[in-house]
């Protein structure tokens, strides 16, 4: 597989104490890469370190088949696209004079500003200042600035802070769509779950400056045990019954729900049959994912506020 | 030339030229309109151009170290309101825009130095100078206006980009204006030389002096101090390296 980043014991520490701890990133060609974790893990630290904008302590970074030093960066951050932390802009030019200079810096034709502007919709606002946006236009700015040149490969560190819903979600189909459409590696990260869950096919989870899983969005959720929930009409009863039967039974979130492990189509036929002959009656069977948080959870093997 | 250009446009709408001509007109105007009230009398114009290099080095030493704080803060306040460091760096070298920024205002810097050496042979002119233009003293006028000026520019750069808070850069441009002033009331002690700020007033060529019985007052040249000029050359130079590492090695 051609990974468009790769790291090696990638490691950044500040006043002794480590922010990134050896990580090994693989972000493979043409896909979305979530990088997940909570805030504080290391996630703009490590996204600073691929763009050269801090100096890692340890390790080595590699972008488009190139070892970033600090004489090639510049050649090699040509084809990348950023957006970290929250937009640059200069307040006191319109959105589209600060696109301009964005093209003069990246030796880009001037036609990619009305191309850029059209992706993010931010064709009616372009001659306003951006003093004056919302924080929303700002951060689409922000992504119009990075897609300038049509770059191989971005960078984008939660991009849809500060966005109201219909704003996250038009965001989310815009980076949906960047590696089908324009052929892009997106690298995206985020401290919500739901959202690397909505985006990503690979996710790279961070915590405490450690990558404690790296792999595929499918690999992640088959890692999680699917369960079974069910409805019963008495589940005190269902409970103890299947308990004796020795069915690891949980008592669902949901008052009148059970949770039980699913051990394949045999082992529940018994489990349901049990039931009815003990005279409970099955009102209903679900198959549930185990929720990221669960999956985190059972990653670290601690709780952490997402 | 490119990173310059661009400069350039970033700072549309900023009015940098603004203060650039502020600083001319004020300069040049008060010493027009006193001339306006109090005109070269015979003597005083046979050494009429000494007083206006005289008079405009004051002006200078008294307003242009504020306007260059206001200058760097200026241009570089537009980076740090917009933190823009994290975009910038990854299309440009942090030492391409920290000269950029240097490059533009030298620029303006030396417009200015010409405009005020122009309109000083003009004001020689039209309020009647009988002396011989002292064409060497004029080109050196306008030499150590650009040169302190430039180091004072890049002083103020400097300390600009390393503080987040920028009134802090502007704080200390004030404090420098008024100890660079204070230091030229002491012309014969070391104070002059040891404040950045009042090095107009070293550089300048020309002195006066007022005979305490006759209340006259007489203008002459005075040989300049090479060593401490080179010092304070040497001084910028090591302030602009020892800046501009300390802004490399800033970590975004």
């Amino acid at each position: 597989m051609n990974y468009t980043i790769e790291t090696s014991s990638l490691t950044k520490r500040y006043n002794g104490q480590l922010s990134v701890n050896h990580v090994d990133l693989k972000i493979p060609e043409c896909g979305i890469y979530g990088f997940l974790g909570p805030n504080g893990a290391g996630k703009s630290t490590t996204m600073k370190m691929l763009l050269g904008l801090v100096k890692p302590t340890e390790g080595n970074v590699k972008i488009l088949g190139k070892y970033l030093t600090s004489k090639n960066r510049l050649d090699i951050l040509k084809h990348t696209g950023s957006l970290i932390e929250s937009p640059s802009y200069y307040a006191h030019l319109t959105g589209r004079e600060n696109l301009n200079l964005v093209c003069m810096l990246k030796q880009a034709p001037e036609t990619e500003i009305d191309r850029v502007l059209h992706i993010v919709r931010l064709e009616n606002q372009q001659h306003k200042k951006v003093g004056q946006y919302s924080l929303g236009m700002k951060q689409r700015l922000g992504l119009a600035s990075a897609m300038i040149g049509s770059p191989r490969l971005l960078l984008l560190d939660e991009p849809t802070n500060g966005l109201d819903p219909a704003g996250i979600q038009e965001m989310r189909d815009l980076i949906c769509s960047l590696p089908k459409k324009y052929g892009m590696t997106v690298m995206l990260s985020s401290h919500l779950l739901s959202e690397i869950d909505q985006m990503a096919t690979d996710v790279g989870i961070i915590n405490k400056g450690v990558l404690i899983f790296q792999d595929t969005l499918a690999s992640l959720h088959h890692k999680s045990r699917r369960k079974l929930k069910l409805k019963t009409t008495d589940r005190e009863q269902a409970a103890r019954i299947l308990s004796t039967r020795g069915i690891a039974v949980t008592c669902s979130s949901h008052p009148s729900y059970l949770l039980l492990p699913d051990e394949g189509d045999g082992r529940t036929a018994a489990a349901i049959t049990a039931l009815v002959e003990q005279g409970i009656g099955i009102l209903r069977l679900e198959e549930t994912d185990k929720s990221l948080e669960e999956i985190f959870l059972s990653l670290t093997g601690k709780k952490v506020s997402l | 030339m490119l990173f310059l250009l661009i400069e350039q446009k970033k700072c549309r709408r900023r009015k940098l030229w603004l203060l650039y001509l502020c600083a001319f007109l004020v300069t040049a105007l008060w010493i027009f309109i006193s001339l306006l009230r109090y005109p070269f009398d015979a003597k005083e114009a046979q050494v009429g151009y000494y007083m206006l290099i005289l008079n405009f080095t004051l002006m200078n030493l008294i307003f242009l170290p504020v306007i260059l704080a206001a200058c760097a803060s200026r241009v570089c306040d537009m980076e740090t309101k917009g933190e823009t460091d994290k975009m910038l760096f990854t299309m440009q070298s942090k030492s391409s825009l920290f000269h950029s920024k240097v490059l533009l205002n030298a620029l303006c810097i030396l417009l200015f130095s010409a405009a005020q050496t122009g309109i000083l042979l003009l004001m020689g002119k039209l309020f009647h100078a009988t002396q011989k233009v002292p064409a060497v003293l004029l080109l050196w006028f306008f030499f150590s206006t650009f040169v302190v000026s430039l180091v004072l520019y890049v002083i103020q750069q400097i300390l600009s980009l390393l503080m987040k808070n920028q009134l802090m850069p502007l704080f200390i441009g004030l404090m420098g204006t008024f100890t660079g002033v204070f230091s030229a009331f002491f012309p014969n002690t070391i104070l002059p030389y040891i404040v950045p700020w009042g090095y107009y007033f070293v550089f300048n060529p020309v002195s006066m002096m007022m005979h305490e019985t006759t209340n006259e007052v007489s203008y002459f040249t005075v040989p300049l101090r090479f060593g401490w000029i080179g010092g304070f050359l040497l001084f910028g130079l090591l302030f602009y390296l020892i800046g501009l590492n300390c802004y490399l090695k800033k970590e975004v």
